[in-house]
C-alpha cells in the first residue's frame, strides 16, 4: 500500500512540474523576446509575415489564452515549425533524436564502467596509489571544457595516430556502399540487425571519440560521487560492527558497503545522463554530429527560435522522465525511501 | 532493578570552553595545508592580475580589443608573440588577457547575481514557512528540472546575444542552489534561542531575518559559492562556445575556442591557448574548492 | 585467578588538527570469566577508546602507542591483523550505543545473523536457519520467523539492541564488550536488556565488560567496576564496596551527583571544573586541578593505584589521602 502511494505521489509530483516547465517554456518564447511574433518568425521579417504570426500564436490575445493554446498544442504533439527549414519540428527531432541519444548512452556506459569501479576502490584503499591517480583523473575530467576535450582527441587520435575518424557518424564511402536501413535510429543496433558488418565497425569507430569526449565530465562525476559515498559508508557504524562481528574485508566492502552505496550511486547515473545529454550539445558541434545539439547550435545560430524552445522542452521532459526512473528504482531497492 | 538506570551522572558545572578561533580562521588553518589549493589559489591570482592589468601587460592592447592584423596572422608561437597569433593576426596573448576579463568577470557576476536572488528568497522561506515556502519551492523545483546549460541557452537566445543577457540568463538557473540551501539553515535556526528571542521581544519578522538569521547562514552559502565557480566559468565559456555572451571583435575563452577550431588540426595554438585558460582556471576553483569543502566540512554539518 | 581479559598500562593517542589528544593514559583493569565487569566515567574519558583499542578498531588518526592487551595469554597489541580477524567475533563481541545505526539498514535481520553464523561456522543453510531463530528466541525476541524478515528500521530500538546481541552471540563470543547498550534505549526497555545481559552471563557463560557512565546500571547488573577518569582507572574493585565505601574523591563526586531519597529536594552536589580534553597531559594526578582534597604532592607525581586495606587487595584506589607514602 504504502509503495503505491508513493509510486501515485511521485508521479503527480513530475506531472505538476511537467506543466511548469511548460509554464517557463511558453514565457521564454512568447513574453521575454521584446518581439515574440519576430522572433518566431525569423531574420528580417515581412509585415505580412508577423501579422500572420500574431494571427496563429494568439499574440493579440490575453497570456492566458495564449497560454492554454500554446499547452493544447504541445500536448497534441505540435512543437511548431522550423524557421530555417520550415519543417514540422517534431518531425526534425525524431532523425536528430537518436544519433543524440546513442551518443549519450554509449558516452554513459564508458563513462559508468570506468568510473564507479574506480570510484568503488579508491574509496575502499583512501590514499592509495590507485586512489591518487583516479582523485587526479577525475578532478581533470570535470575541469576540463568539453568543447576543448573534444579538439584536443581529434589533433592526437585523427591527426597525429590518424587512428579514428574526424566526425559524423558514418563515413561517405561506407554510407554508399553499405547503405544503413534505419530501423531504430541507432546506427550501431541497426547495422547490427541488418548483419551489415563493415558499415557496423565504421559506425562504432565514428562512435569513440565523441562518445569518449562526452564521457569525460561524468566520468569525473561518478569517481568522486562513488569513491564519496563508499568513503561515508565505510564510516557508518555498522560496518564497525561488521569489522567486530570478525566478517572479512571483501564481504564488508563488496556485499555490506556497495549496497548502501547504491543509492547514491543511481544519482550519480542521472546527474551523468543529464550532463551527458546537455554536453552533447558541444560535443555535437565539434564532431559534426547530427544530433540535437547540432540542431540546437544552428538554431542558435540563426536564430531559429521555435526550434531552440522546442529541444529545450523535449531534452527537459526525457530529464524529467529519466529522474522519475531513479527514484523508482530506488524506491524498489532501499524500504527506507517509501517512508521519508 | 527500580529506578537505578536513567540517572546520568554528569558532574559538569561548566560546559567545555568554547573554540577560540572563528569558523573562517580554522576553515584556513585546514586549507592552507593543502598544496594543491595554494597552486590554484596561485594560478586564479595569475589570470586575475593578468586580465585586470592587460593593457600594460600587452604590448598590443588594440589586437586585444580586436582590431585585425592580417598581414601576421596564423603566425605561430614566436619572441614577438609567445602565444603565436590567431586567424586575424591579433596576437593571442593579448587575446588570452583581455579573453580573461570577459570569462573570469562572468563566472564571478552569475554566482553573486545567482547568490542575490537565491539567498534572501531561501531565507523567507526558511522563516516565515507556510504557503510562502511552499510556493517558493515550488518554483526551485521547476527551475532544477531545467538541465542549466539548456535553459540558459534558451533564455539568453530570447533575451539576445550579449555579455548581459548571458550572465542574467545563467544566473537565473543558478539561484535555486542557494535557496535550498540557505532555507534548510534557517530552519535550523528558526528555533534556536537567539532567533526565538529576538521574536519575543517583537522585533519584526524582516529585521530578524536581516540581523539574526542571514548573518549566520552566510558561512556554508561562500563556501558553496566558492565550490560553483568553476562550474560558472565552464558554463559561461560553453555559452560563448555556441555564439551567445559577448560578441566579436570582443575577445573571451569561450568564442576563441570557437573561432580557432575550424584550423584546431594545423594551427592548434589560439583555440589551444583558450582552451588552456579555461581549463586552468576551472582546474584551480575545483582544487581551492575541494580543499575549502574538507575544511569546512564540520561547519558545514554543524547544522 | 586465570582472567580472561587483562588491560595493562594501556595509552592511546589521537593524532588532530588542534594537536594530539591523549584519550586513554596507562588504563589498567582485567575482566575474569563469568565476571559483570563495568567500567564507568563520563564521556570523554577514554573508556569506549579503550574499548576500541582491545578489538584494534580505532580510527585511522588513533594508535596505541604503549601497554598490553592479555585475552586469553595473547598479547592482541602485538597480534597480526588476520589474527585480531579470527578473535573479532569468535572471542570477543561488541554492541554499541544506538542500535539503530549498528546495524545495517539495506539488509534484512535474518540475513545479517546468518551471515555471522555462516562466516564463523561454516554451517549448512538449513542448520544456519535453525540457529538464527534460536539465537532470536533466546534473546526473548517474539516471533523469531517475522524478525528475520524484518529490515531494522521495522523493529523498535530495544528489538534491535536484542537482535545485536543475538549478532553477538552468534560468533560464539567470550567476552562482550557491550557500550553503553542501554543509553539510547527508554528506560523499561533499558532495564529489559540489562537484565537480559545478566540473565546471558548465567546460562551462556558470557563474560562481560559493561561501559557505561550511569552508575544505577553499575550497581544493579556489574560484579566488579572501575572508575575511568581521563584515560586512566583512579578506583577499582567489587562494586558494593566501591559504591559504599568509595575513597576516591572523583568516585565520591559522582556519586554526591546522583540524586537519591534522602538528597530529594536538595540541589544536586556537583563537581566543579571541567572533563579534561586530553589535549595535554595533565602533570600528577589528573583530576588534582578539581580535586577538593588536593595536596602538593598530587600536582607532581601520579599516585599508583594501592590497595585500600591492607588485607583487601580487590578493592584499590590511585589517591594520596590513602596511600602509605602520605597517610601518616
Amino acid at each position: 500500500m504504502q509503495r503505491w502511494e508513493y509510486l501515485l505521489k511521485r508521479l503527480f509530483l513530475a506531472i505538476v512540474v511537467l506543466f511548469s516547465i511548460s509554464l517557463i517554456t511558453f514565457f521564454i518564447a512568447r513574453v521575454l523576446p521584446s518581439d515574440p511574433a519576430a522572433a518566431w518568425v525569423g531574420p528580417r521579417p515581412t509585415q505580412e509575415q508577423i501579422a500572420k504570426a500574431t494571427q496563429t500564436l494568439g499574440l493579440d490575445q490575453p497570456l492566458y489564452v495564449q497560454y492554454w493554446r500554446y499547452l493544447t498544442s504541445l500536448l497534441r504533439g505540435d512543437l511548431g515549425v522550423s524557421i530555417k527549414s520550415r519543417q514540422p519540428i517534431l518531425t526534425e527531432l525524431k532523425t536528430y533524436l537518436p544519433a543524440t541519444l546513442e551518443l549519450v548512452i554509449a558516452s554513459m556506459i564508458i563513462g559508468e564502467l570506468i568510473g564507479l569501479p574506480l570510484g568503488v576502490l579508491s574509496g575502499a584503499w583512501k590514499g592509495g596509489a590507485l586512489d591518487n591517480f583516479s582523485r587526479i583523473l577525475a578532478v581533470a575530467c570535470v575541469s576540463v571544457p568539453t568543447f576543448f576535450l573534444g579538439l584536443l582527441l581529434q589533433l592526437v587520435f585523427f591527426a597525429r595516430l590518424k587512428l579514428l575518424p574526424i566526425s559524423g557518424r558514418i563515413s561517405n564511402e561506407i554510407a554508399i556502399n553499405y547503405p544503413i536501413t534505419p530501423i531504430t535510429g541507432f546506427y550501431t543496433i541497426d547495422t547490427l540487425i541488418a548483419g551489415n558488418w563493415p558499415a557496423f565497425q565504421d559506425v562504432l569507430l565514428h562512435l569513440i571519440l565523441p562518445a569518449i569526449t562526452l564521457a569525460a565530465f561524468g566520468l569525473g562525476l561518478s569517481i568522486r560521487m562513488t569513491r564519496a559515498s563508499i568513503i561515508e559508508t565505510l564510516n557508518e557504524k555498522y560496518i564497525l560492527a561488521a569489522r567486530v562481528a570478525g566478517l572479512p574485508r571483501r564481504t564488508i566492502l563488496f556485499v555490506l558497503a556497495l549496497k548502501n552505496a547504491i543509492m547514491p550511486t543511481l544519482n550519480v547515473i542521472g546527474l551523468s545522463f543529464v550532463y551527458s545529454l546537455t554536453g552533447s550539445i558541444l560535443v555535437e558541434v565539434i564532431f559534426s554530429w547530427p544530433g540535437l545539439g547540432q540542431y540546437l547550435t544552428n538554431a542558435v545560430l540563426s536564430l531559429d527560435f521555435p526550434v531552440i524552445v522546442s529541444v529545450t522542452l523535449v531534452v527537459t521532459v526525457f530529464y524529467v522522465a529519466v529522474n522519475l526512473a531513479l527514484d523508482l528504482i530506488q524506491a524498489t531497492i532501499d524500504p527506507r525511501v517509501t517512508l521519508s | 532493578m527500580q529506578g537505578a538506570p536513567g540517572i546520568e551522572v554528569s558532574p559538569f558545572v561548566e560546559p567545555a570552553p568554547a573554540a577560540t578561533y572563528s569558523e573562517w580562521r580554522l576553515i584556513w588553518r585546514s586549507f592552507r595545508q593543502d598544496k594543491l589549493a595554494l597552486i590554484g589559489l596561485a594560478i586564479i591570482l595569475v589570470f586575475i592580475l593578468g586580465a585586470a592589468f592587460a593593457p600594460l601587460l600587452t604590448p598590443y592592447p588594440e589586437q586585444g580589443r580586436g582590431d585585425p592584423n592580417i598581414l601576421e596572422k596564423f603566425k605561430p608561437p614566436s619572441a614577438a608573440h609567445p602565444l603565436g597569433t590567431d586567424y586575424l593576426g591579433r596576437d593571442v596573448l593579448a587575446r588570452v588577457l583581455y579573453g580573461g576579463r570577459s570569462s573570469l568577470s562572468m563566472g564571478f557576476l552569475v554566482v553573486v547575481i545567482a547568490v542575490l536572488i537565491g539567498v534572501p528568497l531561501g531565507a523567507i522561506a526558511g522563516y516565515l514557512g507556510g504557503w510562502v515556502d511552499e510556493i517558493i519551492m515550488r518554483a526551485t523545483d521547476v527551475f532544477m528540472a531545467f538541465p542549466s546549460l539548456l535553459l540558459a541557452l534558451a533564455i539568453a537566445s530570447a533575451l539576445g546575444a550579449g555579455f548581459t543577457n548571458t550572465m542574467i540568463a545563467i544566473a537565473v538557473t543558478w539561484w535555486p542552489w542557494y535557496t535550498r540551501l540557505v532555507r534548510s539553515q534557517t530552519l535550523s535556526l528558526r528555533e534556536r534561542f537567539f532567533v526565538e528571542a529576538a521574536r519575543s521581544i517583537g522585533l519584526p519578522g524582516h529585521k530578524i531575518v536581516l540581523t539574526h538569521v542571514l548573518p549566520n547562514v552566510m558561512t556554508p552559502v561562500w563556501v558553496q559559492a566558492t565550490l560553483d565557480l568553476g562550474s560558472a566559468i565552464l558554463i559561461s565559456a560553453a555559452l560563448n562556445f555556441v555564439g551567445l555572451g559577448v560578441q566579436p571583435p570582443a575577445a573571451d575563452w569561450g568564442n576563441m575556442v570557437s573561432q580557432g577550431r575550424l584550423y584546431f588540426i594545423d594551427r592548434p595554438w589560439f583555440a589551444g591557448a583558450a582552451g588552456a585558460a579555461i581549463f586552468l582556471t576551472v582546474l584551480a576553483f575545483n582544487f581551492i574548492g575541494d580543499a575549502l569543502r574538507d575544511a569546512a566540512d564540520p561547519y558545514l554539518r554543524r547544522t | 585467578m586465570t582472567e580472561l581479559l587483562t588491560v595493562e598500562n594501556l595509552h592511546v593517542v589521537f593524532q588532530t588538527y588542534a594537536g594530539t589528544v591523549y584519550a586513554v593514559n596507562g588504563m589498567t583493569f582485567s575482566v575474569q570469566p563469568g565476571e559483570i565487569f563495568g567500567l564507568v566515567g563520563e564521556s570523554g574519558c577514554g573508556k569506549s577508546v579503550a574499548c576500541l583499542a582491545i578489538l584494534r578498531i580505532l580510527p585511522g588518526h588513533g594508535r596505541i602507542t604503549a601497554g598490553r592487551v592479555l585475552f586469553d595469554g595473547h598479547d592482541l597489541t602485538q597480534a597480526k591483523e588476520s589474527e585480531m580477524q579470527a578473535i573479532r567475533g569468535r572471542q570477543i563481541a561488541m554492541i554499541f550505543q544506538d542500535p539503530s545505526t549498528s546495524l545495517n539498514p539495506v539488509f534484512t535481520v535474518g540475513s545479517q545473523i546468518k551471515r555471522i553464523i555462516r562466516h564463523h561456522t561454516q554451517a549448512s543453510r538449513q542448520a544456519t536457519e535453525q540457529r538464527a531463530l534460536e539465537l532470536l528466541d533466546e534473546v526473548a525476541l517474539p516471533d523469531p520467523p517475522r524478525i528475520m524478515q524484518a529490515y531494522p528500521h521495522e523493529l523498535s530500538g530495544g528489538m534491535q539492541q536484542r537482535v545485536m546481541i543475538a549478532m553477538a552471540l552468534a560468533s560464539g563470543a567470550r567476552l562482550l564488550i557491550a557500550d553503553e547498550p542501554t543509553t539510547a534505549l527508554d528506560v523499561t526497555i533499558q532495564n529489559q536488556i540489562l537484565e537480559l545481559l545478566v540473565e546471558l552471563r548465567r546460562h551462556v557463560g558470557l563474560s562481560i565488560l559493561l561501559i557505561t557512565h550511569n552508575l544505577g546500571v553499575v550497581a544493579e547488573t556489574c560484579d566488579r567496576v572501575g572508575v575511568a577518569y581521563a584515560g586512566q582507572i583512579v578506583e577499582i574493585g567489587p562494586t558494593s564496596e566501591v559504591l559504599h565505601t568509595m575513597k576516591h574523591p572523583y568516585t565520591q563526586g559522582l556519586l554526591a551527583a546522583l540524586p537519591s531519597a534522602q538528597q530529594k529536594g536538595r540541589d544536586l552536589l556537583s563537581i566543579p571544573g571541567s572533563v579534561p580534553n586530553g589535549l595535554s597531559v595533565i602533570p600528577g594526578c589528573p583530576f588534582h586541578p578539581r580535586c577538593p582534597h588536593v595536596m602538593e604532592v598530587c600536582r607532581q607525581t601520579p599516585p599508583r593505584l594501592t590497595a585500600v586495606n591492607p588485607g583487601e587487595a580487590q578493592h584499590q584506589v590511585a589517591c594520596y589521602l590513602y596511600s602509605p607514602e602520605t597517610a601518616q
